[in-house]
């Protein structure tokens, strides 16, 4: 499988007046070709964080420190910031959280749309082609009356409308990799799982890469293909999703299995005992050891590197060392 | 139609504010301890003459009565005879306003540019060198006296350096041009008159900054507040995220949602700069309708004072409607 985004060691710090919040410890994994990937982990982990590094949106007071994000053969941590705008143009796009915010409340929905391509494809945003592909992603994406819609603004849509016309904003420019930041968290769950389908049929027609960042193990079990683990800013693991939902193998990977309820069985839920660490003061070595059930001496000292233990199944833990 | 009733709406309540300030005027100018006849005439006149004098003026009706009357007049756009200048007040108000006016827009043009532009490139540049230029140059705006900066930039540039000149819209051998407007400038482009126009800039410049330069505090605070706001919002990283330039996502994206408040502090900050030109007016001799209401003070003529108050009044209101209009057209959410 051929590679299009590699995360490499990638450390991002954020300068608070509590002190120094290790948001990123060294976080790496790849990302295929044609792949649907989910990135998954409890708020506070670094999925956002790893997302708005790779696409260089961190601000201050927000800091990369470290690592390398290598796309398309290209080391995107490098790049000048006018490269880094082309990149954003016209290669990755980025979905977020909140539709309704994302959107601009002053501009029309169809204006914000054209300015995307427009940016991308160096025309003139008032230019008949333009406004065709506005109309016609409008389509794509399941919004009836296009000509009507564009002339809308923000406050009129609903929040799953919103959504929608984020993902047309988003795949507009058939970019070679889509990264939606919990796109479907802010919705009601009925509209959640026609998002989610309309992205995937999306990405999968358009023959491009997804990265999905969520908090939701059912939409990764659902839709992802492979997924990445992520605990407090480092990767616990990763592999294909029957592979992680059937052999877990990092303790907190188990925890969070067992943590989802299944329809049919009575009884206590399970929870992973403890809370997510303070990223100003992390605990030392593995940063899951003071929550883990195994934890050995040589957790509290050492950081796991990540290990592949099969083809394509990757696991941080001393356990497996 | 939603803007129409809305302005409509806005109209009426206009008018009620109007007649609100007629009654303060109008009670103020009547409950003051001092006698209007005895200005006029002096302490020694005798008391058959006063007496002709306040059947003359209506002052010996009584005070209901002489509410009724001044404002049945007002309906009929008649503020009565200025006891100072013996011509009916409103005739002054249309000769002296168009100074005012000129030196409020103008004073109004330095202060919305600048006060944006300052305000937009502090947030931006938050606390680097502009930003604490931005700071001090604000501070000193709102806390410097109008006169105060009036007179120092007198000293400094008319007295000192004789690069502008001083009191007064023209110089005195400058042959002004043809009232159409009133306002110099737009009145020498119409005439053609090249010498008069420039002469009439030079002569705005000083009184202009003086005035605006209050205001021109505020707006940058504000816009620089809004600003900062803004960039933090979902939409400006929305912005970013399609590759879009720095300057493009700041101007297109995060000013225009950033200018919302700050149009409201333009509204307002229109009242101030025409209540500062009364004393912007008297220190640089300016010929408008706040040095004559100064000077309409200084005798007790009431029927100026009242007027002119109540004529500033109305400028105020339509200012502040039009800014109410604007922010419709800025916010799409407003016109719902």
């Amino acid at each position: 499988m051929e590679v299009l985004l590699s995360v490499k060691n990638l450390r991002t710090i954020f300068h608070t007046y509590r002190g120094v919040v290790k948001a990123l410890n060294g976080v790496s994994f790849d990302v295929y070709k044609k792949d649907f990937l989910g990135i998954v982990g409890e708020t506070g982990c670094g999925k956002s964080v790893t997302s708005l590094s790779i696409m260089r949106l961190i601000e201050e007071p927000g800091e990369i420190v470290e690592g390398s994000v290598v796309f398309d053969g290209r080391d995107l941590l490098k790049l000048s910031e006018e490269e880094m705008q082309k990149v954003r143009a016209k290669e990755i796009s980025m979905i977020f959280q909140e539709p309704k915010m994302a959107l601009n409340p002053v501009l029309k929905i169809g204006f914000q749309i054209a300015e995307a391509i427009s940016t991308a494809e160096d025309l003139s945003i008032k230019s008949k082609e333009v406004w065709e592909k506005v109309y016609e992603i409008l389509r794509a994406v399941g919004l009836p009356d296009p000509e009507s819609m564009a002339e809308k603004y923000p406050h009129e849509l609903s929040g799953g409308m919103a959504q929608r016309i984020m993902i047309a904003m988003g795949l507009v420019t058939k970019p070679k990799l889509l990264i939606a930041d919990e796109p479907t968290s802010a919705l009601d769950v009925t509209i959640q799982a026609q998002i989610l389908h309309l992205i995937k049929e999306l990405v999968s027609e358009m023959d491009t890469t997804a990265m999905i960042i969520t908090h939701n193990l059912g939409i990764v079990a659902e839709y992802c293909e492979r997924v990445v683990i992520m605990y407090a800013g480092n990767v616990a693991e990763i592999g294909d999703v029957k592979t992680i939902f059937k052999e877990p193998l990092h303790p907190y990977t188990k925890g969070l299995i067992k943590a989802v309820p299944v329809i049919g069985t009575k009884g206590k839920l399970q929870t992973i005992k403890g809370i997510v660490p303070d990223l100003v003061n992390p605990p030392s070595g593995c940063r899951f050891h003071p929550r883990c059930e195994h934890a050995m001496d040589i957790c509290s000292k050492e950081l796991p590197p990540i290990k592949e233990v099969k083809t394509g199944h990757f696991v941080a833990c001393h356990l497996y060392n | 139609m939603g803007l129409l009733n809305f302005i409509i709406k806005r109209l009426l309540l206009m008018l009620l504010v109007l007649f609100g300030v007629l009654c303060i005027v109008f009670v103020i100018a009547n409950i003051i301890p001092a006698d209007p006849i005895g200005a006029l005439l002096g302490g020694n006149a005798p008391p058959e003459v006063v007496d002709q004098y306040r059947h003359k003026l209506g002052l010996d009706k009584p005070l209901a009565q002489r509410f009724v009357d001044y404002v049945a007049g007002v309906l009929r756009w008649d503020l009565g005879v200025s006891l100072r200048t013996n011509n009916p007040v409103t005739e002054d108000i249309k000769k002296f306003f168009p100074a005012t006016l000129e030196l409020a827009i103008v004073a109004t043009l330095i202060s919305v540019s600048l006060g944006i532009w300052l305000g937009t490139a502090s947030a931006v540049n938050r606390n680097k060198g502009i930003d604490h230029f931005a700071r001090i140059f604000s501070i000193l705006g709102v806390s410097m006296p109008v006169f105060w900066t009036g007179l120092l930039l007198l000293l400094v540039f008319y007295y000192k350096l004789e690069w502008l000149p001083g009191p007064g819209r023209l110089d005195i051998f400058i042959f002004p041009p043809k009232t159409v407007t009133g306002l110099i400038l737009i009145d020498s482009i119409i005439e053609g008159n090249w010498t008069a126009f420039w002469n009439g800039l030079q002569h705005l410049i000083m009184p202009a900054f003086v005035l605006g330069y209050g205001a021109t505090a505020s707006i940058a605070r504000i816009t620089r507040a809004s600003m900062l706001d803004c960039l933090k919002q979902d939409y400006v990283r929305t912005a970013k995220a399609k590759g879009l330039s720095k300057r493009l996502v700041i101007r297109r994206h995060a000013l225009r949602n950033a200018l919302i408040p700050t149009v409201t502090i333009i509204g307002l900050t229109f009242g101030s700069l025409l209540e500062g030109a009364v004393l912007t007016e008297t220190v640089f001799s300016w010929p408008g309708l706040g040095r004559y209401i100064t000077n309409g003070y200084l005798v007790l003529d009431y029927p100026a004072v009242m007027g002119g108050t109540l004529y500033i009044a109305l400028i105020y209101s339509i200012a502040n409607l039009i800014v109410d209009i604007l922010y419709a057209f800025l916010d799409p959410r407003m016109r719902v």
